[in-house]
């Protein structure tokens, strides 16, 4: 079977796949349309080199996903410009740097990323204080957020210098603080870390068949962990709770 | 519109291959842990590790419909079509004129080997070796030995092992869309395999008629001789004599010698050769299961170097790999 023939045969997976993961990572129907066809092309360029290149390290179906997924994160930088956290929201901490990502490059609206923040991070932060932190953050030319309007009655962006020193004060005790939860999680095997970085986003059984794990003790696992890491984040002087956001979340309802 | 998406990996970044290859679970464990300690520093590589795992779920639960006690029922339509299926496609049939070999549905391995059954898998599991890329009597000859394997893996109740097998399967049937039937009762029972209240040992009748739809499917000697192989060779090592004492598996040598024999009758075209060099491996086997009434350590020794060398042959990969 040639690689066309290898194309041809898997072209309604392809399409499938390549549909599903313009919806998931939400671009307008336009886009959609646009990405799968660009998908098709790019499998048959250069005489299907991309299907060339499968050594039969992995199923196909599987590699297949994999192109797409590097082929979308390309088509979103190409539509988009790659992501990068504004200087602003560097400056304000972490969680504006949650924020912005939710904001602008996961397009998620702000009703959305705050209940994101809630649901999965456990941010005990109120809507009024999130939609303050999203006012400060600059906009994005590029951004096409739907229900934009929602902005409108945010705070001004332009903080007092009483405001910028408080800011700047926090941002820097908030630093310190995940240099140390990084300094902790180093600590950690490959895959503890791939496990809590996982968890938030895929459910604990979907993690176990991910990473090849038997369910039960990985639910077991990940409760020690998760104390270990408070316990020891306490220990060295850090409240949890002032890295809401960045602590592994609660299993994905 | 401009070219938007780019084959070449950023530098330190690992394949787009590999990271398929984690999510298939096909890498060794200092690859796997080296993808690990890059995902969770590498944001673009975790993002498209997330996405494509994503899939892999979804298609995990496309073969989850039907909890394993229905399974079976599937399993077996998807397996009478596949049979349909090959009588339509007027597959070469040596079975016609032939008494059959090892029966198709016949269980090869043993209980009492399941505990030895790991020393054989890492030889020939063959991780990352490019299954995908085998043809012929080597493709068909190693479909044989991942039906054991998978056997074996059911029975000794190792969950990761029997995956890894079907996994082997699934590539080596990556580029036989004929077959999507028998594609599915893999997909089925590795589906069944992330179910805990599944119990693998129950999944075995299911894995054995999955195997003989497959050999229906191949009609092929070197898939019998694959099959022979290695179940011989996990049973020589186990010391376990209940695949040897089997009238089928004492037949099967001189199944095999007189089948090569027929050939020559056959136009050239249509001639299924087995390597001399195997033929003699197998000669002097049969020698060794009629002269002994019981088998003592000396005659396992032999069995396994014989089947080793059968392996060899038809499996090189196993050579590589084996100390």
């Amino acid at each position: 079977m040639t690689p066309r023939d290898l194309f041809l045969s898997h072209l309604n997976h392809i399409r499938k796949v390549a549909k599903h993961a313009a919806r998931r990572h939400k671009l307008s129907t336009q886009d959609a349309e646009d990405f799968v066809s660009e998908v098709e092309l790019k499998f048959l360029e250069d005489d299907c080199k991309v299907i060339r290149m499968h050594k039969g390290k992995s199923g196909i179906r599987t590699y297949f996903n994999t192109v797409i997924q590097n082929f979308l994160r390309d088509y979103k930088n190409h539509l988009w410009g790659k992501f990068r956290p504004s200087a602003e929201a560097k400056r304000l901490g972490t969680l504006a740097v949650k924020l912005d990502e939710l904001l602008h490059r996961e397009r998620y609206t702000l009703d959305q990323a705050y209940d994101l923040l809630k649901t999965n991070h456990h941010i005990e932060k109120s809507e009024r204080e999130i939609r303050d932190l999203a006012g400060r953050l600059p906009s994005r030319a590029a951004r096409q957020i739907d229900g934009e309007e929602a902005l409108a009655d945010l705070s001004a962006p332009d903080p007092s210098p009483e405001q910028r020193l408080l800011d700047k004060e926090r941002a820097a005790n908030l630093q310190a603080a995940l240099q140390i939860l990084d300094e902790i999680l180093a600590t950690h095997s490959e895959e503890d870390q791939l496990i809590l970085q996982m968890l938030g986003e895929f459910q604990v059984a979907e993690i176990a068949r991910v990473l090849g794990l038997e369910q039960k003790p990985l639910y077991r696992r990940i409760d020690k962990l998760k104390k270990e890491l408070k316990e020891e984040l306490q220990r060295r002087g850090v409240n949890p709770e002032d890295l809401a956001g960045f602590l592994p979340p609660e299993e994905k309802e | 519109m401009t070219s938007f998406a780019n084959l070449h990996r950023p530098e330190g970044c690992p394949d787009l291959e590999e990271i398929a290859a984690f999510i298939d679970k096909t890498l060794g464990p200092q690859e796997r842990q080296r993808l690990m300690r890059h995902f969770v520093q590498c944001r673009d590589c975790y993002e498209i590790f997330a996405g494509a795992s994503r899939f892999y779920l979804d298609s995990l639960e496309e073969g989850k419909v039907v909890p394993f006690s229905r399974k079976k029922a599937v399993l077996q339509t998807g397996l009478a079509a596949a049979a349909v299926l090959a009588v339509a496609v007027g597959v070469r049939s040596y079975r016609a004129s032939l008494e059959p070999p090892i029966s198709a549905t016949a269980q090869l391995v043993s209980p009492g080997v399941a505990r030895t059954a790991t020393d054989f898998w890492d030889g020939p599991r063959d991780r990352g070796r490019g299954e995908g890329e085998k043809e012929g009597a080597e493709r068909e000859f190693s479909f044989g030995v991942q039906v054991v394997n998978l056997q074996a893996g059911l029975i000794a109740g190792n969950r990761e092992r029997s995956e890894d097998a079907i996994i082997q399967i699934h590539r080596l049937l990556g580029q036989e869309l004929a077959v999507d039937a028998i594609q599915k009762s893999y997909s089925d029972l590795r589906a069944a395999l992330w179910n805990p209240r599944t119990v693998p040992q129950e999944m075995l009748p299911a894995a054995t008629q999955a195997g003989a739809a497959l050999g229906e499917r191949l009609d092929s000697p070197y898939f019998e001789l694959g099959r022979w192989a290695a179940a011989g060779f996990i049973s020589a090592s186990a010391r376990d004599p209940h695949f040897f004492d089997s009238r089928e598996a004492q037949r099967f040598p001189g199944w095999l010698l007189r089948h090569q024999k027929r050939q020559e009758d056959l136009p050239e075209n249509e001639q299924v050769e087995i390597a001399p060099e195997v033929l003699d491996e197998v000669r002097a086997i049969e020698q060794i299961l009629e002269e002994r009434d019981s088998l003592e350590e000396e005659e396992y020794d032999q069995l396994k170097s014989h089947l080793s060398e059968v392996l060899y042959f038809y499996y090189p990969y196993y050579r590589e790999e084996t100390p």
